[in-house]
């Protein structure tokens, strides 16, 4: 599967530590605590404190911030981090959920129990949270440690829906911090596979942006199997997946990392990065249109514009698996998009997902998403005939 | 330079060709934490210094096709299969017709790794060796553990890249001696394209 979601993840989340500031330049940063004692993943420890504390910078306020770790098999793994003013620590929990919200929030309450004291009412909240099952989308999960003192609520993210302005934190950064001339820059170079290179003197709006940027494009969402409403967590497919080097925050020590050649989506600390400060963002005078899902609506209409007709070009014989004619994607559009789309076809995450429709096709599974529903407008809009040969590929429910 | 290594079927051991390669034992691997790794090495031919930077990424046995995006930039691929294990070799063969396909210029070299047991191998070297000549690329077989014929096949990468540089650059030399200048200001540099 082209997501880099790891699908099914046993637990809730598989980390948390403190980790020290190191109070010398030249020193390191360090694990203080950990949960659980026994957790085994050797990379994961030694990365955390670097990715933790990715360059020499104080926090002004408390400042959340999620770095990414990629592992052999090209799947994410998530850092929440919490850093507040002054601190010596910095709250880590490292989850395959990528659940901003939520973990910000338990950090926050997690760094409340440490400045009253109670270091065992950590881990006994974190142990009942650690063992609770991952929920279904939607529902209420309650942590309580078992003598009642310490409880943790939450609400398991819909991973249907798309990314709402101002709930979604990432996207909310992203929107105040980035102009929409240069939004709409970074999401045509990533459509177009380039390397993307954002800078941020605050740790927690570099890392926001890169998410927000990236959940534009590529919203890290499971999928949702229209007759397996019960098998919630299958990584989505909804539409692209960023297939190369994803390293929203870039610690010091790989800075060299910096020159690879192939595409990349990198967040630097800009004092790391010394050739230009990010200009003044501007902002839109048109900030209520985008609440909701308003703006990453916007986006999703533009990816539909650019790979709906995907289904004009399905072709369908009785008794044949279903294929995929490039010479008539290629053609689906007006003659000037010809070129774009021709170029499309060289794009990795695009064959990536012509064969992952392909294959949910071929094994007669039908989906709807966002994406698909906004397809089906456009089809109408425009009357193409995407919108009846799809009914036809939809299995009989 | 720059060069990557390319997709493989579970563990060929790219890795530990890279690691083989690389001057520094000590510099750690990234591959695990970040999806990427790279080494870099001085290799002198035929006392020239070339300074090589290997790439290396992550999960790209996921992938069904590879798309030239993922080869921008590199002057060079190294094609690394199992030798004990047919399906690794039965996808490099599809990559390496794609690679075809889709690249103006690469320079590739076909890698059969982990040659150090006769009776687990199971890619006959007649076999390779004949795809490797329909691709018109050269075949080496290796064995990152033992050490075997890692040296030559780093080299034999880096002399063909080195070459095709070289006639490169001739070409735009001789292009530029035919070509008459309007002017000062319009002379362009031509942005060198490998894949």
């Amino acid at each position: 599967m082209g997501s880099r979601l790891r699908g099914n993840p046993k637990q809730i989340f598989e980390l948390f530590v403190e980790i020290g500031r190191p109070s010398e330049g030249d020193q390191e940063p360090f694990i203080l605590q950990q949960y659980p004692a026994d957790y085994g993943d050797e990379d994961v420890l030694k990365s955390v404190s670097k990715f933790a504390f990715p360059c020499a910078n104080e926090s002004v306020a408390v400042d959340h911030f999620t770095f990414v770790l990629t592992d052999i098999e090209g799947k994410f793994k998530f850092g929440f981090c919490r850093h507040a003013t002054g601190a010596l620590t910095c709250l880590c929990i490292v989850s395959y959920l990528p659940w901003y919200e939520i973990f910000y929030k338990l950090l926050n309450y997690l760094a409340d129990i440490l400045n009253r004291n109670e270091k065992n009412h950590i881990d006994r909240l974190l142990e009942a949270t650690h063992q609770h099952e991952v929920p279904s989308p939607g529902s209420e999960v309650i942590a309580v440690t078992p003598d009642f003192a310490e409880k943790f609520v939450f609400t398991a993210p819909n991973p249907s829906l798309l990314p709402e302005i101002p709930q979604n934190r990432n996207l909310t950064e992203y929107y105040s911090a980035v102009s929409s001339a240069n939004m709409i820059v970074v999401f045509v170079s990533m459509l177009f596979e380039r390397r993307v290179l954002i800078t941020s003197k605050k740790l927690s709006r570099l890392t926001a942006c890169i998410h927000g940027a990236a959940s534009l494009l590529y919203p890290l969402h499971w999928y949702v199997l229209s007759q397996y409403p019960l098998h919630w967590y299958v990584p989505s497919l909804y539409p692209l997946h960023w297939q190369h080097l994803y390293i929203p925050v870039l610690p010091q020590h790989l800075i060299d990392y910096c020159s690879a050649p192939m595409p990349y989506l990198i967040g630097i600390h800009s004092s790391l990065f010394q050739v230009s400060a990010l200009k003044k963002h501007l902002r839109s005078h048109q900030a209520d249109r985008m609440m909701g899902d308003g703006l990453a609506r916007i986006f999703l209409k533009a990816m539909v514009a650019i790979l709906g007709s995907y289904r004009d070009a399905l072709r369908f014989h009785l008794g044949e698996k279903i294929t995929f004619d490039s010479d008539a994607f290629v053609i689906s559009r007006s003659p000037s998009m010809k070129p774009f789309l021709e170029n499309l076809l060289q794009l990795q995450t695009f064959q990536q997902f012509i064969a992952e429709r392909l294959d949910l096709l071929n094994a007669g599974q039908g989906f709807m998403d966002e994406f698909e529903i906004e397809t089906n407008l456009w089809a109408d809009k425009w009357k193409t005939d995407s919108r009846s040969v799809w009914g036809k590929m939809q299995p009989p429910r | 330079m720059t060069m990557k290594i390319s997709p493989e079927e579970g563990c060929v051991g790219k890795s530990s060709l890279l690691l083989r390669f690389s001057d520094n034992t000590f510099s750690g691997t990234y591959i695990t934490t970040i999806g990427v790794d790279f080494k870099i090495r001085t290799v002198d031919i035929d006392g020239e210094k070339v300074k090589l930077q290997i790439w290396d990424t992550a999960g790209q046995e996921r992938f069904r096709t590879i798309t030239s995006t993922y080869y921008r930039g590199t002057h060079g691929v190294i094609v690394v299969y199992d030798v004990t294990s047919g399906e690794s070799f039965a996808n490099v063969k599809r990559w390496l017709h794609e690679i075809d396909q889709n690249c103006e210029v690469a320079n590739r070299i076909l890698v059969g790794n982990k040659d150090d047991d006769p009776e687990r191998k199971v890619v006959l070297t007649e076999d390779a060796a004949k795809f490797a000549d329909q691709m018109g690329i050269q075949l080496f077989e290796t064995s990152a553990k033992e050490n075997i014929n890692v040296e030559e096949m780093f080299h034999t990468v880096t002399r063909l890249v080195l070459q095709s540089k070289k006639e490169q650059q001739l070409r735009v030399q001789s292009q530029a001696n035919d070509t008459v200048k309007l002017g000062g200001s319009s002379s362009r540099t031509k942005k060198k394209k490998c894949c």
